[in-house]
């Protein structure tokens, strides 16, 4: 993908994320020029794209973050299951991949980008690596905590 | 939906089995079982998306020895002993290859489309592919084993 | 709104089903159950013949589109909101094409859906 076309893309999902992180949880967050996820345990949720170009979008956080992301996602009440943290997650991140391709869907005037369904890990020291993208990320950092959007492309794919 | 979940888990079970094979390795399907949503994971796991003819995913778990005996087998019986950057990069290799054989072999109207191989690893991890309950292949390789989990949306 | 009217929602997510009986309850709206995916929503909808449906796109066993050909065909009375992450021109295009020409993207705030769902049921 040429550096104008990726460029565009990280600058629509930049701005999906912190639109619906605002909608969601009403907090806002800023992006920074870098950050880590310094809590021992994670949670991550990988959304695959297809199409016109080919890779993946994670959205990566500390686990405590996740918790406190998605209490506020529920009205404010802690989650009943650990399950639900996993399925909140899952939407947060449909809705940021959701927006971003429908800002580039529309932009191109037809479907050029479909989302896989979310896959969602959590653990203790995760580790997450696609081998066949290169990839960029977007940190956002709020007082509700740190967030990393990892998105990552095929090179030398149909574009 | 019946029909899809029984094309899909067929032709993974071929395609596993045939793909094994290119690597001096054979594998035999074990079982099938249903997962609750969300279950524990192996010692590495790829999950490769599909959308557009088909919507779902595919989880593969490997245990560390079975992790090595595909990559090895990959690289005409090099011996390895860690599962580093190479390995992750084989077995992401294997997982796109066995999923886009298996992808081949279904009957589909619309083109069935694959995102990349992500692998992911860590400890006491768990994971969700579905928000509907998936399903699981078991495979014998050897004195080892793997897995093949599977949901469509 | 004269009479109590009854919502179903149908959809995978938890967290749309909260968000959808916090927009829609204070309204005045019973939110009478959640179907995790479209085939279960045509249940529901044979059981509780509900005034107004909010339907999400992508759910596993039956999707929304999918879901909402029989929901149109089999329940001509009952109102249908399309609810989804993704609101690109061709999705749009779909649902109005079925017969559904209300649409609200995720995530939504309370008062935008309870607005739209005031509207549909006014026949706007």
């Amino acid at each position: 993908m040429n550096k104008d076309k990726l460029d565009t893309v990280m600058k629509y999902i930049s701005s999906a994320f912190e639109s619906v992180s605002l909608e969601l949880a009403e907090s806002e967050y800023k992006k920074a020029d870098s950050l880590s996820i310094d809590e021992e345990n994670s949670v991550a949720v990988i959304i695959g794209i297809a199409g016109t170009m080919k890779g993946r979008i994670i959205l990566h956080s500390g686990l405590k973050t996740a918790y406190g992301f998605t209490k506020i996602m529920n009205c404010g009440d802690p989650l009943d299951k650990k399950e639900d943290l996993f399925l909140y997650m899952a939407e947060f991140a449909n809705m940021i991949c959701g927006r971003s391709t429908t800002y580039i869907n529309n932009e191109f005037k037809e479907r050029k980008l479909w989302l896989t369904p979310p896959a969602i890990f959590a653990g203790k020291n995760l580790q997450l690596v696609t081998p066949t993208v290169c990839s960029e990320q977007l940190f956002f950092s709020g007082d509700k905590g740190k967030f990393i959007l990892d998105v990552g492309f095929e090179e030398g794919k149909k574009s | 939906m019946t029909c899809q979940l029984t094309d899909l888990k067929n032709a993974l079970v071929e395609a596993s089995t045939e793909v094994i094979s290119m690597f001096g390795l054979s594998c035999s399907f074990v079982k099938e079982s249903e997962e609750k949503s969300l279950n524990s994971g192996e010692d590495i796991n790829v999950v490769i998306g599909l959308s557009n003819g088909l919507k779902g995913n595919i989880l593969a778990g490997f245990p560390k020895s079975a992790a090595l005996k595909i990559v090895s087998g990959m690289m005409g019986g090099t011996e390895l002993s860690d599962v580093d950057d190479m390995v992750k990069s084989g077995l992401g290799e294997f997982t796109n290859m066995m999923s886009g054989n298996a992808i081949i072999r279904l009957k589909s109207d619309k083109l069935i489309e694959l995102s990349p191989p992500t692998l992911a690893s860590g400890e006491d991890m768990f994971v969700m592919i579905s928000r509907a309950p998936a399903r699981k292949l078991f495979f014998k390789l050897g004195d080892t084993e793997f897995n093949i989990a599977y949901c469509i949306e | 709104m004269n009479k109590e009217c009854k919502v179903l929602v149908i959809d995978d997510s938890p967290f749309v089903f909260k968000a959808v009986k916090k927009a829609l309850e204070p309204e005045g709206f019973c939110v009478v159950d959640n179907a995790p995916n479209g085939q279960v929503g045509i249940e529901m909808a044979q059981q509780y013949k509900p005034d107004l449906i909010t339907l999400d796109v992508t759910m596993p066993v039956l999707d929304g589109i999918e879901a909402a050909k029989v929901l149109v065909k089999d329940f001509p009375d009952t109102k249908i909101i399309m609810l989804s992450a993704m609101g690109d021109d061709l999705l749009l295009n779909q649902a109005k094409e079925l017969g559904i020409s209300h649409f609200v993207s995720k995530p939504f705030k309370s008062d935008e859906l309870a607005k739209v769902a005031l509207k549909v049921l006014e026949g706007k």
